[in-house]
């Protein structure tokens, strides 16, 4: 099974144990503003998921703007209805980009 | 070709000013919206996540793509009366936030300007998810439209 961080933006009891296993990542989101701390955070996942070896993941700040811009462009392609083509000839430059009001 | 599109524009969605940013599914237009239409309403939360624009200028910030936010302001010079823009693509890598000026001039961003800009894409998210999107940030539900 492919392993999936778990984000410390779900609250434990929404935390799937079933899916981890040892070794698995947990995604500290610092960026959370419900985490009280990282120690809180530790020991949240560790109630809800016993004496599961999880390896934590603590990201650095520009790994929260990309997983924001992952979301959005996540939350975009639902809204348009279907994934958002990325290949190169469809993205767009940003010189290209053309904001009209 | 930039007026006509605007005015198409505002002839299918009505006067910017007036689109209410979020859209309960019931209220929504029979068509599907554009990209673009989105990148616009979402600019609409992003230009504001700054503080007030200050008078006489226009402010867009909004997410290109997974990895790039731009930063555009427009105003008119008050001495020389010229129009005058400036636009800033933040380029997000593993290594760090690439700030990219006009005129070749980049530098990775650091301390408060890298929390600053942290900071705001994670409002940005937020907010845009909530009233561009009307789904909780968090837990990707759909929120129920207040009556």
């Amino acid at each position: 099974m492919e392993r999936q961080p778990k984000s410390t933006n779900e609250s434990p009891e929404r935390i799937d144990t079933t899916e981890l296993q040892d070794g698995a990542d947990v995604y500290f989101n610092l960026g959370n503003p419900n985490l009280k701390s990282i120690e809180a955070a530790r020991q949240a996942v560790a109630d809800a998921t016993g004496n599961l070896k999880l390896k934590e993941v603590i990201p650095q700040p520009q790994e929260y703007s990309r997983g924001y811009g992952r979301s959005l462009m996540d939350l975009r392609a639902k809204e348009l209805g279907g994934a958002v083509d990325r290949t190169p000839q469809n993205i767009r430059s940003w010189n290209d980009f053309e904001v009209t009001r | 070709m930039a007026k006509l599109f605007k005015k198409v524009v505002n002839l299918l969605v009505g006067d910017p000013s007036q689109v209410k940013l979020t859209m309960p599914q019931n209220q929504r237009p029979a068509r599907k919206v554009t990209e673009r239409e989105l990148l616009r309403l979402e600019s609409e939360i992003g230009s504001k996540l700054f503080g007030e624009i200050p008078a006489g200028h226009r402010r867009e910030f909004f997410c290109l793509d997974e990895t790039t936010w731009i930063w555009h302001e427009e105003w008119t010079d008050p001495q020389t009366k010229k129009p005058r823009s400036e636009t800033t693509r933040y380029e997000v890598h593993d290594n760090g936030v690439l700030k990219v000026l006009e005129g070749a001039r980049y530098a990775y961003i650091q301390g408060a300007e890298l929390d600053n800009f942290v900071l705001a894409t994670r409002l940005y998210y937020e907010q845009v998810a909530r009233r561009v999107y009307n789904v909780d940030p968090y837990t990707g539900q759909k929120l129920v439209a207040a009556s």
